[in-house]
């Protein structure tokens, strides 16, 4: 094997099996599970069929686990609080919930009291906490008005070691705007121990990214809360999440008028100024509790809001069909029709 | 180098190209609806051909219709009817359940504009 051509052939072949070895890479798996009261699409990269089952068992089962022990009025870790809570008295909580408790705080008392988990009983007379819509008529104006009297808030809770009490007899806990970020954090985590690096995990809408789609960055379509089809794109790599509050999610109408679920804790009414709020961030759990607390604030506030919480990357659609965008969005956003409106730019301050 | 040293060149740098072209570039367009219902049950529809399925779930029937190569729910026993509000969908990739009914209706293909779509 010393003539040229044989030579060549050799070091050729060489080649081509380095070329081609790349393609022993892990492969990409794909699902769709009902979870977490949503639907749960995963795509991600295992080495083998039986890493990739395991991981996607795992997420499944995770994320029903945490559906039932977070749901505020079921049997159940938070349904038990929600009854304890209004006692006044000391209690232990279940170790799940300290620190679920303790980031939706810190997230409560940086958007100023605009994201609040602790208006649970608000959402219920509301009728927004069960799986089914409630058909209307919207609540009685005096009892909204009581409770919106009683300002329950995430600071009226105490926490000693893994006991609890709360001073305000009104807090009854409500992660609806929370739990979907915190959990999809959670499962990412666990995707991460297991060894997988590239992976998406969209739970109803609310996404958590990691790595990339093979060769390339993962692609994310915002829907248009105006109406049919995707608004805009995103590219996505590393680890990133993309959480979307709008009004068109749940609601139902009653006289012409429609009453969504996003309730301003202030007024004890849906906030109605914008459509809705897109948030990129790391955090799931940020960007998920940011898009309440932006579309609570709505376009006058929300970029003191969003600034106070952390957060840079922001689409805001308000009521009228106006689009702003932070210049962090802007950079990253694509447009996908050319008669969207011309977004304005609105710096955090 | 000889001529046939320069024809193994081009041969096996045009072998490596074909193999790059088939194993790591996309391939056709999005052609199909996959329909998943909540009993583990999938329906493949072709996007070519105008159809209508009615697929069963706990509530009744949800009626999937395909057109145009567009596919959407057309009508559900559900109450709030946020699958049939969606519209048409006409993305790779782009996705609508109906939860109460356990129906799930998604574009398949592996040119996928979309990984996922945030709502």
């Amino acid at each position: 094997m010393t003539s040229g051509p044989a030579r060549a052939v050799t070091l050729l072949t060489l080649l081509a099996s380095l070329a081609l070895a790349g393609c022993s890479r892990p492969e990409p798996y794909s699902e769709t599970m009902i979870a977490f009261g949503t639907l749960v699409d995963v795509t991600l990269y295992a080495e083998s069929p039986a890493q990739a089952d395991e991981a996607l068992r795992m997420i499944e089962s995770d994320l029903q686990y945490m559906h039932e022990t977070w749901h505020p009025w079921k049997p159940g870790s938070l349904g038990r609080m929600n009854l304890l809570l209004p006692t006044g008295g000391w209690f232990s909580a279940g170790p799940s919930l300290l620190p679920i408790i303790e980031q939706s705080t810190t997230l409560s008392e940086q958007s100023e009291g605009l994201f609040n988990p602790a208006i649970g009983q608000l959402v219920a007379l509301w009728g927004f906490h069960g799986e089914d819509l409630p058909a209307g008529p919207p609540p009685p104006p005096d009892e909204i008005a009581s409770l919106v009297g009683q300002a329950p808030q995430m600071a009226d809770l105490e926490i000693d070691g893994i006991r609890i009490r709360s001073t305000n007899a009104a807090v009854k806990l409500d992660f609806g705007a929370f739990a979907k970020g915190y959990g999809v954090d959670r499962v990412i985590e666990r995707l991460v121990e297991m060894g997988i690096t590239d992976a998406i995990v969209n739970a109803g809408g609310d996404l958590r990214a990691i790595g990339r789609h093979g060769d390339r960055d993962w692609r994310v379509g915002i829907r248009d809360p105006r109406g049919q089809g995707v608004l805009a794109s995103l590219e996505v790599s590393g680890d990133e999440s993309v959480f979307t509050s709008g009004n068109y999610e749940r609601y139902f109408e009653w006289d012409g008028k429609r009453y969504h679920h996003i309730i301003d804790p202030r007024t004890g009414y849906p906030a109605d100024d914008v459509l809705s709020v897109t948030v990129l961030h790391e955090s799931g759990a940020v960007a998920d509790a940011a898009a309440t607390a932006l579309f609570v604030a709505g376009r006058e506030d929300w970029p003191r809001i969003a600034a106070g919480m952390g957060v840079e990357a922001v689409m805001v659609i308000d009521a009228d069909g106006g689009i702003a965008l932070t210049p962090a969005m802007a950079e990253r956003i694509r447009f996908e029709s050319e008669s969207t409106p011309e977004p304005q730019i609105r710096p955090l301050p | 180098m000889k001529r046939g040293d320069w024809m193994v060149l081009v041969l096996a740098t045009l072998f490596i190209g074909m193999s790059y072209a088939h194993f790591w570039t996309g391939p056709t367009p999005a052609t199909e609806a996959l329909v998943q219902t909540g009993d583990g049950h999938r329906h493949h529809l072709h996007l070519g051909r105008d159809a209508t399925l009615h697929v069963p779930g706990p509530l009744g029937d949800t009626r999937i219709e395909v057109h145009d190569g567009r596919a959407r729910i057309a009508d559900s026993p559900c109450n709030d009817k946020f699958c049939v509000h969606y519209g048409w969908l006409d993305h790779g990739g782009e996705t609508i359940a109906c939860l109460p009914n356990r129906v799930v209706l998604q574009l398949a293909g592996a040119d996928q504009d979309y990984d996922a779509i945030n709502f």
